[in-house]
């Protein structure tokens, strides 16, 4: 058992007090000169009694002071990291290289390789050997079988070169998890062998070491800890980028960078360099030892901001603007003065129509026909925010932006053209909802789903309403609650009975209740074809007139991914989920990081377009591997790291992380939480000495 | 004579001292007792140095109720008249005078025979324990002390004699003017000795007392009744009259040590270790069972025992000492007129 607090032992000197006042009782006898002692009876005094009673009590006197005493010295027991290196026993050392973005730091890694062969070379032969770099995951570089096939002789050269081929990576040091891994691995394989495991790192205070708390070190396993690079902090800057809030920011907000300045900072401004297509530089002011945000337009689509005079890894950082998302809704209409079709295109994002084309560049708006179903459709996207509707020519939305559209509103027979570009939008993720006014549009239903769909009149002499709808569906979803999900009250009194072939891949999200289809959807590529078996003119039903249209119009552009998320951040290492249809992204070389499950891992700080779509991933050095600043000493050993001392003063010029007094510092509640036994002792101790004490002195009373 | 004359003659009609101590009635409530107040507390008294001193200031206020014609004794032989004074006697009032000249005057006659009074003092060593300033010896040197000065203020020949386990020195029965000066060094004697020879001293007085006369034995009485049972009865058989001062501290009668203590004999070697508290009880018991043999053994022999504690004021005991000598002098009417 060791103490934290040892001193606190001087306090066992207060037994003195209890010890002295006993004696001097003892030696207290009254003596008195009697002339009638011939009268007293000589019986036995209680003395025997007495004393036993009272050195009893004295003993848990002293007892309270002692527990006390050792209380505070909070005793511990130190795991067993001794016996290592014992003649014929199994020991084994693991070389554990911290490859995290913080050792990128100047000489940093190149000192961690030449201290790692050094201490490997200065050791006692181990007999097996094992060398693992670690940040975000730990990989085994040279394994103990490895090692132990190598004759002897060689093995020298090849821990050498083993090491010397590893490189410093981008991401962030879990030292926990690393630590864990090996003492996890002792328990599998030491066979009661000694683990020495050696760890060569900087000791960045951004290592991971929550998963250290509270863990129970097997025993004969022993961490050495040598640290490398600079021991003061440097100097300088920190750049972070903060994203923007993707609901809220325009596509053209400024770039904001969190500046904050290290507390020995000499200058008053430090000059931000934006390097990419668009060159540009910022000075921006700066306090020592504050943190400031500095906000300025950015004109690329992607740069690389660092500060100028700094080379440390944590003064840059990548930046991105907010991507372009699927925020359009096209409305294509029939030009009631030309034979070519028109578009209109909500921006479901700034809650208007942004533009509209026409095929026919007339240049003149059409005229409005009130009764048509677009003018509905319209009025119903309105209703999504400001109910504004804008013309403009052809050029003010070029076909360009086709990838911008969530849904595509086709009110009328399209041309091929038309029916290509909106296939093309479709198959990328668009959705396109087909509105049939007659029999003369199923060519063009069938030519955007892809499958032959025809329809027939459907002649009714009353209307009918629906009667099977997919509630489970996602376009339904705003209904889901009982005070929306009836629909029995919209009456449709036109629609054309869709023929769907067999085998087809078509669903019938919603049913006349004469059993027609009334909504079917076809999955095209990444989007979707729904077909409505019935104008939205108020001539053929209610349904557009309803308060169920305008959520349904919401819910085809979200389910369009209108709103969803394309900027994609995270540090080196992460794994970043890609939006369906993804092939990968766009490294700085042009080459295509291909999709994998899904997702792409990403290794390098940048910026990585995500192909097709627009959307980008951003990946910089996480803030906390950016410090430059060491863990406080005595950090490991207060989590109750098992760590030999004894080679740590081994290396010259160490800072040595571990020192008697650190360990007062720290709190080592995983491993000296025997003080609260201890003082419970002593409350119990207190409690029985105050009971026995009140009794003998009511005893005595009595008998006085 | 009507009431008013006679007290406007005489003055208000109380007991006489003498009377009183006649009467025995000096404790008898509403009685001449009743008006005692101490001259002086126990503390206040013995501070006063000088045992001579002492005893003066003693005297001073017993003579404060006591009035001058007890100091005379009483008998026959006509000697003398002297003016009346309040308080004297109505029975030695000389009426035929009184009425010849108008003023009142009493007879005086010469005492007929000496009644030796033998005061024995105990000093030995267990007289020198005391729980309060004063030990039980400077209590009874003061209490033999008043009682030889008024002895032989009244005219009786007085005499002292010391012991502790042996007979000390002596001072004969006389009725010298200066016989109360070789008092004081014997009763300034230290309390020594190995053991309390209350017998011996008995023995010793008989021997000394040639005549019927008065012991005044002033003792603890820590020693076996069996030992001066003997002595007792062969001074009650010499028709000589004792009084017996019982002197005790407060401490030994009721014994309030606490805790464990070294208990050392006075007069012996004997050391006992014990609890206090446990062997009060005890020790309250053999105490009670010695003073009650103690009392049964003066019963017996008609010796009045009287007990002396020493905090508390010495002249209600002198009072009641002198109401029993007075009762116990042969010619005072209420003594007895032989042995039992």
């Amino acid at each position: 058992m060791a103490l934290l607090s040892p001193w606190f032992l001087l306090g066992l000197l207060a037994v003195a007090g209890p010890l002295v006042a006993h004696l001097r009782r003892l030696n207290v006898q009254k003596r008195v000169a009697f002339s009638a002692v011939d009268l007293l009876e000589a019986r036995p005094p209680r003395s025997a009694r007495r004393s036993w009673e009272d050195v009893a009590l004295l003993a848990a006197r002293i007892a309270v002071l002692g527990l006390l005493s050792l209380a505070f010295a909070r005793p511990y027991l130190p795991v067993a990291t001794g016996g290592a290196g014992a003649a014929g026993e199994l020991r084994r050392l693991v070389v554990l290289l911290d490859t995290s973005a913080s050792m990128r730091r100047g000489k940093t890694f190149e000192e961690a390789r030449g201290l790692a062969i050094e201490r490997v070379a200065r050791a006692e032969a181990p007999t097996a050997l094992e060398l693992r770099t670690f940040d975000r995951s730990v990989r085994t570089v040279l394994p103990f079988a490895q090692w132990q096939r190598t004759p002897e002789a060689e093995r020298g050269t090849l821990f050498k070169g083993a090491i010397t081929a590893i490189e410093p990576g981008w991401s962030v040091a879990r030292l926990d998890e690393a630590l864990r891994a090996l003492a996890e691995q002792h328990n599998a394989e030491a066979a009661g062998g000694y683990t020495e495991v050696m760890v060569v790192s900087d000791f960045q205070e951004g290592s991971s070491l929550t998963g250290l708390q509270g863990y129970e070190w097997p025993q004969r396993f022993g961490v050495t800890l040598c640290k490398v690079g600079p021991q003061q902090q440097p100097a300088g800057v920190t750049l972070r980028w903060l994203p923007p809030d993707l609901d809220t920011a325009p596509s053209d907000a400024p770039c904001r960078v969190q500046v904050v300045a290290s507390a020995d900072f000499q200058a008053e401004t430090v000059k931000l360099l934006v390097e990419g297509s668009r060159p540009s530089a910022v000075s921006f002011p700066v306090v020592a030892g504050k943190s400031k945000v500095a906000s300025f337009p950015q004109e690329a689509v992607h740069a690389r901001v660092r500060a100028e005079g700094f080379d440390d890894i944590a003064a840059a950082t990548w930046v991105a603007r907010v991507p372009q998302r699927r925020a359009l809704v096209a409305v294509a209409v029939a030009n009631a003065d030309a034979s070519g079709k028109r578009l209109q295109f909500w921006d479901h994002r700034s809650r208007k129509f942004v533009g509209s084309i026409s095929p026919n560049a007339s240049g003149k708006p059409p005229a409005e026909d009130k009764t048509a179903s677009a003018y509905f459709v319209r009025s119903a996207l309105g209703a999504l925010g400001e109910a504004r509707v804008e013309s403009a020519d052809a050029a003010t939305l070029p076909p360009g932006r086709d990838a911008e559209v969530a849904l595509w509103v086709v009110c009328s027979k399209t041309d091929p053209a038309l029916e290509e570009r909106i296939r093309n939008s479709v198959e990328g993720g668009a959705t396109a909802l087909v509105l049939l006014a007659g029999e003369a549009d199923a060519p063009s239903l069938s030519a955007l789903s892809g499958i032959p769909i025809g329809a027939k009149e459907k002649a009714l002499e009353s209307f009918v309403v629906l009667g099977a709808i997919a509630r489970e569906h996602p376009l339904f979803a705003p209904f889901q609650a009982p005070q929306f999900s009836d629909f029995t009250a919209i009456r449709f009194w036109k629609y054309r009975a869709l023929e769907l072939p067999g085998e087809s891949g078509a669903q019938v999200l919603a049913r006349f209740e004469g059993g027609d289809p009334a909504l079917v959807e076809v999955r095209r590529g990444e989007g979707r074809v729904l077909a409505w078996a019935s104008d939205w003119r108020p001539a053929d039903g209610q349904w557009v007139l309803s308060s169920r249209c305008v959520p349904f119009l919401a819910a085809c552009v979200e389910l369009a991914g209108g709103g969803r998320r394309q900027l994609l951040t995270g540090t080196p290492g992460e794994s970043f989920p890609l939006p369906p249809g993804s092939t990968g992204v766009r490294n700085d070389g042009g080459g295509l990081v291909p999709v994998s499950g899904g997702a792409v891992v990403l290794d390098q700080p940048g910026v990585y377009p995500i192909e097709p779509g627009g959307g980008i991933v951003v990946v910089n050095i996480a803030p906390e591997e950016a410090s430059a600043a060491s863990l406080p000493e005595g950090k490991l050993e207060a989590l109750g790291v098992p760590v030999n001392k004894q080679a740590v003063s081994e290396k010259p010029g160490a800072s040595g992380l571990v020192s008697a007094e650190a360990l007062a510092l720290g709190e080592l509640e995983s491993r000296q939480g025997a003080w609260r036994f201890v003082l419970a002792a002593v409350l119990g101790l207190l409690v029985v000495e105050t009971l026995w004490a009140a009794r003998i002195t009511q005893k005595r009373k009595g008998i006085a | 004579m009507s009431e008013g004359w006679f007290q406007r003659l005489f003055g208000p009609r109380t007991v006489s001292p003498a009377d009183a101590l006649r009467k025995g009635s000096w404790n008898a409530p509403g009685g001449p007792g009743a008006e005692i107040v101490p001259w002086m507390d126990v503390p206040t008294l013995m501070a006063i140095g000088s045992l001579e001193l002492r005893v003066r200031r003693l005297v001073e206020g017993l003579s404060r109720g006591i009035h001058r014609s007890v100091r005379r004794g009483y008998s026959t032989e006509f000697t003398e008249y002297r003016p009346y004074t309040p308080g004297d006697d109505l029975r030695h009032m000389d009426w035929r005078r009184l009425a010849r000249t108008d003023r009142p005057f009493v007879r005086q006659y010469e005492e007929e025979s000496e009644w030796g009074c033998l005061v024995v003092m105990d000093l030995s060593a267990s007289m020198g324990f005391g729980s309060l300033s004063h030990s039980k010896a400077d209590y009874g040197r003061t209490l033999a002390g008043t009682l030889g000065t008024f002895l032989h203020g009244q005219g009786d020949p007085v005499g002292l004699l010391r012991f502790a386990d042996e007979l000390g020195d002596i001072v004969p029965v006389r009725r010298l003017a200066r016989q109360l000066s070789r008092w004081w060094p014997l009763l300034a004697a230290p309390p020594a000795g190995d053991g309390t020879g209350l017998g011996k001293a008995m023995e010793g007085a008989l021997r000394l007392l040639k005549r019927p006369g008065l012991v005044a034995v002033v003792s603890d009485l820590l020693t076996p009744p069996g030992s001066w049972a003997e002595p007792l009865r062969l001074l009650r058989a010499a028709r000589h009259e004792v009084v017996v001062f019982e002197v005790l501290d407060p401490q030994e009668l009721e014994f309030r040590y606490e805790g464990d203590t070294r208990f050392e004999h006075m007069e012996s070697p004997l050391r006992l270790d014990l609890d206090a508290a446990q062997v009060r009880e005890s020790y309250l018991q053999r105490l009670g069972a010695h003073r009650e043999a103690c009392a049964a053994l003066c019963e017996s022999e008609g010796v009045p025992l009287l007990s002396a504690r020493t905090d508390l004021p010495l002249e209600p005991l002198l009072r009641s000492a002198f109401s029993e000598i007075a009762r116990l002098r042969p010619h005072a009417g209420g003594g007895r007129k032989g042995g039992n």
